[in-house]
């Protein structure tokens, strides 16, 4: 998987930024993929677009959440030689895009004097104005530590834990112990609480190096949250640490898009 | 600054009950402020931006609480802030009731920082906030715009609750509500700018005998006067402290009107043509419109037949400063076509039927903050402007000019649109003048001092507004009941009160100056009566609809409410009574409509009651 290459780079905003004009072409869906999985937690975004395919990080307006999302150039249909970065409202892009769907060809096409792209889908043409990258939050740079656990699963059969613990919690507890071999995800109410075992069988890969729980708000990731574009089938790789961000990757595109999902946790309450 | 150390010396300013005192503190804090004193200075106001600056937070109660909520910690909920808020009675003090900081932010952990241990990271719980991020995130979050804008502003509120400390919190609900409750008032921060920064010595002094730490305030009634002078053209606080740190009283001096920053509208009070003729030598009376106030700002920057790049407007302004120039295309017309040089321009813009008779003020509100169907209802509902003064024409700033040269230069710039003025002191001319009034349609007459200067803001004894009779009273809505039966869901049996001036503040009281509007005086609000009839059943879901997002607590049927929503309302009589806190009661009081362009802090005073009643010492 190359979501931990994703993440590395998401802030190097590749090689050349290109200053002319120059247009890439990418399948309907892949550009939908894109956009919905960082709707789930911010509204704007600084898109890197060109050669190297397409990077973005952005990070949620209280600093908790993060996504970084990078896709392949292989998984355009066409690409220019150069790297534009533009700063976009996701919820125009998403609509603009809307009319678009399956292998639809959108191409985008930077117009760096007016700071904006033409978008082309279908019969469709639109100019759509950039944001001021300086007016977008900056993500932060977190660096990679050597989790205590971390586990491959199917995304649905998380998605479902993660759910089940807010039927009696705004929270999710993930707790792990090197001798029970399982992750077990916890919602714990004022007066209920439930668990939901993710087992040795439901692992495909992975290890718990130590003994490890960490909570984490709700709110980022189900009821529209991170957790939202992900449905049974998909492999979804979890890493945390006692206390630590959790870390959530998986791979859309036919495995040409790479997403890492970060949420850092609640602390003190237990 | 640290926000921290702002927030320390907001508890010291909240604790203490001395005016001068008080001065002392905040010049002392406005000297250490070093860049961050115009945040600083609007901050203390309640504000984050400038009072002609038409950006608002546009955060409700209901989005904070659950932004609360969620940095409380695992299951509190927005219920449960509100029940706390009913019993610590104001929001402030909830949020520094609750242990916020246990959401790690991402940022703790960035750079190898151990976000666990908490500590000073950006992002991470508690410490690290100061002045300056505080008014961006502020900022980025009044910027917010739509379908997902209240969702970002719910989370970037949760992100400053997250990071702050229990003073911090505290400070920042208040702030985004509106109600900073530190007893800091307009006055006390205009003193403390002259003390501050002009006068020679801001130290205290001691007594002889060396016992008394009593504060002096050393800064003159002069020094105050150019401090208020600014700050009454600029209508910004934190300019204003700026200048006179940088630059001194000559910096002062030389602010002028803007055209485009629109000012605080001169305000009027009730009085009787004895009164003005008492006062004046002669009195100007002009037509009382009932319509709804406007200030023209206008340059049309015509150079040689061309317009350059400096034109602007004509932009239109209410009297609370909100921006209503979409809404009335045809006054903007109306100007653009026969202005030709820049103007500053305050009148009144009242609805008229097919022959140019005034229509009741109703008609006007269905088009004054109008943002969709604005051609439709131009057909439907004729608007004209009555301009009665100007602030600024062609390069002149008259607002220290007498009335008199005010209206001459308004009469030769507009003299279609501009009110016509009787200066004279024979009381049965006044009395004709009032009678052609009426019988046009109008609401009455106004007094003015043909030699006053335009005062912005001032609700002073240059303007008189005579009414025929006095049968309403404009006022605030503090508390409401539910219904029964078929009612059940729908608030009813309105309890108002009377704004009493200046007098609110850090008393925990229900005083409050509303919104993002906090640039006056603290006032308090005291119970008058309740007001249950001339509603209709569609009226009063209008008025639950209006009046539930200021539900502050409820107790069985009785609700208790923020002073936010202003009610006209009718009466036969004013009698003291023991049963209302400001000492009156209306006898047979009815709805009349609701004031949508009236705040609180516009609301008909406890003194206009006194005077109404008889009472009052003059």
């Amino acid at each position: 998987m190359a979501a931990a290459d994703a993440e590395a780079d998401a802030d190097a905003g590749g090689a050349t930024e290109s200053v002319d004009r120059m247009t890439v072409t990418v399948r309907a869906e892949v550009l939908q993929d894109v956009v919905d999985q960082l709707l789930t937690i911010v509204d704007e975004a600084i898109f890197r677009i060109g050669y190297e395919g397409l990077s973005v990080a952005a990070v949620d307006p209280a600093n908790v959440g993060m996504v970084m999302l990078e896709v392949e150039p292989a998984a355009f249909e066409s690409v220019g030689d150069g790297m534009f970065p533009i700063g976009l409202n996701l919820e125009r892009l998403d609509d603009y895009i809307g009319g678009a769907s399956g292998a639809d060809p959108v191409t985008l096409s930077y117009r760096p004097e007016r700071r904006s792209i033409e978008i082309e889908h279908t019969n469709v043409e639109v100019e759509m104005a950039g944001i001021d990258p300086d007016a977008i939050r900056d993500e932060p740079d977190i660096p990679a530590i050597d989790p205590s656990v971390e586990f491959e699963t199917d995304a649905g059969l998380f998605v479902d834990a993660v759910e089940n613990a807010d039927l009696a919690s705004d929270h999710v507890r993930f707790k792990a112990v090197v001798d029970d071999g399982e992750v077990v995800v916890i919602g714990e109410g004022d007066t209920d609480e439930i668990k939901t075992e993710i087992s040795s069988e439901d692992i495909s890969d992975g290890a718990i190096k130590r003994d490890a729980e960490s909570l984490f708000s709700l709110n980022y990731l189900i009821s529209g949250g991170m957790l939202k574009p992900l449905g049974s089938g998909t492999d979804l790789r979890v890493e945390y640490s006692e206390d630590h961000p959790v870390k959530m990757h998986y791979d859309f595109a036919d495995g040409l898009g790479h997403v890492t999902m970060m949420l850092a946790p609640r602390v003190g309450t237990n | 600054m640290e926000f921290a150390a702002f927030a320390a010396r907001a508890e010291e300013l909240e604790a203490e009950p001395a005016d001068l005192e008080t001065v002392a503190l905040v010049a002392d804090l406005f000297t250490e402020a070093g860049p961050d004193l115009p945040t600083v200075t609007r901050f203390l106001l309640g504000r984050v931006f400038p009072a002609h600056d038409t950006r608002t937070l546009d955060v409700g109660p209901a989005l904070c609480y659950e932004a609360i909520a969620r940095a409380a910690g695992p299951n509190v909920t927005a219920a449960d802030v509100e029940t706390k808020l009913a019993d610590l009675g104001e929001i402030g003090a909830v949020a520094a009731d609750y242990d916020f900081g246990g959401q790690r932010g991402l940022a703790a952990f960035a750079g190898g920082g151990d976000g666990a241990d908490g500590g000073d990271e950006a992002g991470s719980g508690g410490g690290g906030l100061t002045v300056a991020e505080v008014d961006a995130e502020l900022r980025d979050l009044a910027a917010a715009s739509g379908a997902g804008s209240e969702s970002t502003k719910r989370d970037a509120l949760f992100g400053l609750f997250n990071r702050s400390e229990p003073a911090e919190a505290k400070l920042i609900a208040r702030l985004v509500l509106g109600e900073m409750r530190l007893g800091v008032g307009e006055g006390a921060v205009r003193d403390a700018i002259a003390e501050a920064f002009l006068s020679g010595d801001a130290e205290f002094d001691e007594k002889p005998d060396g016992e008394s730490d009593e504060p002096v305030v050393h800064a003159t009634d002069e020094e105050v006067a150019t401090v208020e002078r600014a700050l009454q053209v600029t209508n910004d606080y934190g300019r204003v402290a700026v200048l006179a740190r940088e630059e001194g009283a000559a910096g002062l001096d030389e602010e002028g009107l803007e055209v485009g920053r629109p000012v605080q509208a001169m305000l009027a009070q009730a009085g009787t043509v004895a009164d003005a003729l008492e006062e004046w030598d002669e009195a100007a009376v002009e037509t009382k419109f009932d319509g709804a106030r406007v200030q023209v700002h206008y340059d049309p920057a015509v150079a040689d037949g061309t317009e350059s790049d400096d034109a602007l407007g004509p932009k239109l302004y209410s009297r609370n400063m909100d921006d209503v120039t979409d809404a009335l295309p045809e006054i903007v017309e109306y100007v653009a076509e026969r202005v030709d040089v820049p103007v500053i321009l305050d009148g009144e813009v009242v609805a008229v039927d097919g022959e140019g008779d005034p229509l009741p003020f109703q008609e006007v509100l269905r088009r004054f903050r109008r943002k969709h169907d604005v051609d439709r209802m131009r057909e439907e509902v004729e608007l004209r402007l009555h301009a009665f003064d100007c602030l600024h024409a062609d390069g002149d700033d008259l607002v220290d000019a007498p009335l008199r040269e005010r209206h001459d230069r308004l009469a030769a710039l507009l003299p279609d649109a501009a009110a016509d003025v009787t200066v004279t002191d024979d009381p049965d001319e006044i009395a004709a003048v009032e009678a052609a009034a009426l019988e046009a349609g109008h609401e009455g007459i106004m007094l003015k001092d043909p030699d006053a200067a335009y005062t912005p803001g001032d609700r002073g004894r240059n303007w008189l507004k005579r009414k025929p009779d006095v049968e309403t009273l404009d006022l605030v809505v503090t508390g409401a009941e539910w219904g029964e039966g078929r009612r059940a869901s729908l608030l009813g049996t309105f309890e108002l009160s009377v704004r009493v001036e200046g007098s609110g503040g850090g008393d925990g009281g229900d005083g409050g100056d509303g919104g993002d509007g906090g640039d006056r005086e603290a006032d308090a609000y005291e119970t008058i009566g309740k007001v249950a009839t001339g509603i209709t059943d569609a009226e009063l879901e209008e008025l639950s609809d209006l009046l539930e997002p200021h539900v502050l607590a409820e107790s069985g049927t009785a609700v208790d409410i923020r002073p936010a929503v202003v009610f006209e309302v009718g009466y036969e009589e004013i009698q003291r009574s023991p049963t209302y806190s400001s000492g009156y009661a209306l006898r047979f009081p009815r709805f009349v409509e609701v004031r949508s362009d009236k705040d609180p802090a516009d609301a008909d005073s406890l003194v206009r009651v006194e005077r109404l009643a008889g009472d009052a010492d003059d």
